[in-house]
């Protein structure tokens, strides 16, 4: 039998739900509710680990939330239901800090600032003593309210029972969202942004305002959490809230439960957080919590995705991976085809303008103040020996690396600086010369992230996929679609590259030497491509050190070499040009030291 | 003594201290790539073992040295062998598999030695007065300056004089041009980590004697083996000693103008700012 993710969530707390009406159980609804109220914790966690970030610091969302909640409580009296979405505010605003400050931060640098960012709240509150009462704390902070609920009465602050449905009722309020996350838009945004950040850029997935949301929602989620702990527990103090513990624990729960999995941080928390409480508190009345370090240590090692990838590989349900595979066809027709306006005949208006652009990297001038105009609808080719350049000038064009110096100008707009992300919207798509797929996706997935995130974008993934298997169609890799693009060859890879960036809709298209590791066969097809693509109105630039390729279809050459733009203009005249011959063929006896490419 | 002075003395001891616990966490860090974040744990551990001697036993506090020193390698050994099991991504997994023995560290201290906080006291804390500079210490003060500087000064000779340190240095700035010229990174690992253990037990007694000893200290060390190694890049001790004595010299200050307790904000606050103004800095560092 097999599940799917979401209807294994709804058994699972359908069975919690009915757990506590089948009388007496070992595992108490104490327990069974803190497990609940930890899985929503992971959860939350998970949220922000979906986009590739592990957070060590969770506890100071947390902790912020509890004391937000219980400050107003403790000094002005108000009830929980008023203090508890500002707790949650408090943790959203130092979330808000941590998207500008650590916005630049990733893998261990971003864990290590997350985990010093907890002891930023925590000195400042257990030194508060005025307001905080410090390492005190605060006694009989107010009750959680009672709530009508029909004839009956939940009462939330007294009833353990009552309790109980609290914290499942959170648990699948998290659920709700983990699934409204990993199914949508955003969710493939985020795994598109955990599987390669430069390639999200380059479909047109804006990485900080994707990774900050999931950030946010994350703390906002973990503050409720935390000012909901506080007035169950009544009490408040530091020590309680901003410990590693609580900042391992979502953590711990996550990562053996499985990632990226709709039920796993779930899972985890009710696996292991009952285990713990049963069989080791007994044993070890203090320290037991080890057992979550030995763990996360067997988890990462030997099971790193989780239990529900192991779950769902023995095809006992558990959960597909994420957001749902793409395997069925259907769904409205979508996606830009390249730009339907009438093509441009080669020296037609500039579409893209060069002005003294210069890059330095520390004392090295790799491009020295390049002059170059593209005119709409022409195929021009960026030709010169490796280490010339050619592709830190498709890097600066592209938004992956920023000028030192000059202007380049898109459809008379200035993109100097711009990320990756608004360029592609602009209409520029390029390819990468070492192909930088989205590893875990399928080619066509990879394909429909184009689509879905360039211009004009596409809501859903499924109705992205006709036009997405279309364009696999036409850089014949439809055999593959259903492959992970991780294990494609390279030359499969690098049409992939052609067929997502064409996915953006572009009207300009770069193309990073796209004739490296061909065969001549190859060659022959990639150039029939390449006039394809022009007949339908592309302008194209593309690099490359072979003239196999660049003469067949360009109208116009630019020659690079050491950085510097030697010669442009129609092909024979910039390949009879003295300087382009001195420096690609060494034709002269003072620059022997400059050899063509192989 | 003037305020002035005090501070210098006790920064600069403390300083001094803490370039010995970054020391470790920076050898096994440009070794293996791996942020150690079980390092304070260990030292915490190291700490208690000298506690638990000096407590029980009546051992000198200086003399429970030679057990800790023998013995943190091995711990330090067995985490090389743990590590050695970490698949790619390396960096994250390791980072998440340290994370995971510190707790389990901590839980093992907490169940041993309860969460109350302990201090190794010698038995009568004498001044040591220098009256040509105004200067007074304690006798705490003085075994920190001299363990400390002897012990990354002994470091930094043999990074610097000896073969097997310079392969080690090789090693740390460009480990597979170091694997082409025939350095056994295997064993680089091996004395990476068997030094790395050796200033961690160095380390857990003088923590001991100068922070609080309690399971959850390792946190702060850990901190400010980060903030340190990310200050100093690897291998270079003698901006780590610099690194060490303004973390020092800051801590002392905040603890005079601000009060005690907001001495653990300083290393922390740094780190933060350290990776927010310059996150590529430690890449730079170890290359250059």
């Amino acid at each position: 039998m097999r599940l799917s993710p979401r209807a294994a969530a709804v058994f699972l707390l359908a069975g919690l739900a009915g757990w506590p009406l089948l009388g007496r159980w070992p595992v108490g609804e104490t327990v069974l509710g803190l497990a609940c109220f930890y899985g929503a914790l992971a959860v939350a966690w998970n949220l922000y680990a979906l986009t590739g970030a592990i957070s060590l610091g969770h506890s100071a969302f947390f902790g912020l939330g509890a004391y937000g909640s219980a400050l107003l409580g403790y000094h002005l009296g108000w009830s929980p239901a008023l203090t508890v979405p500002v707790g949650a505010g408090v943790a959203v605003c130092y979330a808000g800090l941590w998207c500008l400050g650590f916005a630049r931060l990733r893998g261990v640098y971003l864990g290590l600032a997350t985990l010093a960012a907890v002891e930023i709240p925590r000195v400042i509150i257990d030194n508060w003593n005025s307001l905080t009462l410090g390492s005190q704390g605060l006694v009989g902070l107010p009750p959680l309210p009672r709530v009508p609920l029909g004839p009956l009465t939940l009462a939330l602050g007294t009833d353990t029972r009552a309790q109980y449905f609290l914290l499942l009722a959170l648990l699948a309020v998290s659920l709700l969202v983990h699934h409204a996350a990993l199914t949508s838009r955003f969710g493939w945004a985020w795994r598109a942004l955990r599987e390669n950040e430069t390639a999200a850029g380059l479909v047109g997935v804006p990485g900080w305002r994707h990774r900050s949301l999931a950030l946010l929602l994350s703390a906002a989620l973990t503050g409720v959490l935390g000012a909901i702990y506080a007035h169950i527990l009544g009490i408040l103090e530091p020590p309680l809230v901003f410990t590693l513990h609580l900042s391992a624990l979502p953590l711990v729960f996550s990562i053996f439960g499985g990632r990226y999995h709709l039920l796993g941080p779930a899972l985890g928390a009710l696996l292991l957080y009952p285990v713990d409480q049963l069989l080791l508190r007994p044993w070890l009345p203090t320290g037991h919590a080890a057992v979550y370090g030995v763990m996360v240590i067997l988890a990462i090692l030997f099971f790193p995705r989780g239990v529900a990838a192991w779950l769902e590989r023995r095809g006992a349900g558990g959960g597909e991976p994420g957001p749902k595979t793409a395997s069925t066809g259907g769904g409205r027709e979508a996606g830009a085809p390249a730009d339907p306006d009438p093509p441009g005949a080669p020296g037609g208006p500039p579409c893209l303008e060069i002005r003294g652009v210069s890059k330095r990297f520390g004392r090295r001038l790799v491009l020295k103040e390049i002059q170059l105009t593209v005119q709409t609808g022409e195929v021009l080719a960026v030709l010169g020996p490796n280490g010339s350049g050619k592709t830190t000038l498709f890097n600066l064009i592209s938004g992956v690396l920023k000028p030192t110096a000059g202007r380049i100008l898109l459809f008379g707009t200035d993109i100097t600086g711009w990320p990756a992300h608004r360029i592609v919207h602009r209409g520029l798509a390029r390819t990468s010369q070492i192909p930088q797929p989205f590893p875990e996706m399928t080619v066509l997935e990879n394909v429909a992230m184009g689509l879905m995130f360039g211009s004009p974008g596409v809501p859903r993934l499924e109705a992205a996929l006709p036009r997405a298997r279309e364009l696999l169609e036409l850089v014949g890799l439809t055999p593959q679609a259903h492959l992970p693009a991780g294990e494609l060859p390279f030359a499969d890879l690098q049409r992939l590259e052609v067929a997502r960036a064409l996915a953006t809709g572009p009207r300009v298209l770069l193309l990073d030497e796209m004739a490296a590791g061909l065969g001549p066969q190859e060659v022959i097809q990639a150039a029939r491509l390449i006039r394809l693509l022009k007949r339908q109105g592309l302008t194209l630039m593309l690099n490359d050190h072979l003239l196999t390729l660049t003469a067949r279809v360009s109208d116009r050459l630019a020659a690079l070499d050491q950085g510097e733009l030697l010669a442009v203009g129609r092909p024979e005249e910039v390949l009879g040009h003295p300087a382009v011959r001195a420096a690609y063929l060494g034709e002269r006896e003072e620059n022997s030291d400059v050899s063509a490419a192989p | 003594m003037s305020v002035g002075m005090h501070l210098v003395v006790s920064g600069f001891s403390l300083g001094s201290f803490y370039a010995l616990v970054a020391l470790g966490f920076a050898l096994i860090f440009g070794v293996t790539h791996a942020f150690n974040l079980a390092h304070g744990e260990l030292i915490i551990l190291s700490g208690y073992l000298a506690y638990f001697l000096w407590r029980g036993l009546e051992v000198h506090p200086l003399a429970t040295l030679p057990l800790t020193v023998a013995l943190m390698p091995v711990f330090a050994l067995a985490l090389a062998q743990l590590l050695k099991l970490v698949r790619e991504p390396f960096p994250m997994n390791s980072l998440v598999v340290t994370f995971g023995v510190a707790l389990v560290v901590e839980q093992a201290l907490l169940s041993a030695f309860s969460a109350d906080y302990r201090l190794i006291q010698p038995a009568a804390p004498a001044l040591m007065q220098v009256p040509a500079l105004g200067l007074a210490l304690t006798e705490t003060q003085v075994t920190l300056l001299v363990l400390s500087l002897l012990a990354t000064g002994i470091v930094h000779l043999w990074l610097t004089r000896t073969f097997s340190g310079k392969a080690l240095r090789a090693t740390i700035q460009n480990r597979e041009a170091a694997r082409l010229v025939g350095i056994n990174l295997g064993r680089m690992r091996t004395s990476a980590f068997a030094v790395g253990g050796l200033l961690i037990g160095l380390a857990g007694p003088l923590y001991g004697q100068t922070l609080y000893l309690y399971p959850a200290g390792g946190l702060e060390a850990t901190l400010i083996a980060v903030t340190l190694t990310i200050f100093a890049g690897v291998g270079r001790i003698p901006t780590l000693l610099l690194g060490g004595w303004l973390l020092g010299l800051a801590e002392s200050w905040a603890a005079l103008a601000l009060g005690a307790n907001w001495r653990e904000l300083v290393s922390a606050l740094l780190l933060v700012l350290l990776l927010i103004l310059r996150p590529e800095g430690l890449k730079i560092r170890t290359e250059g």
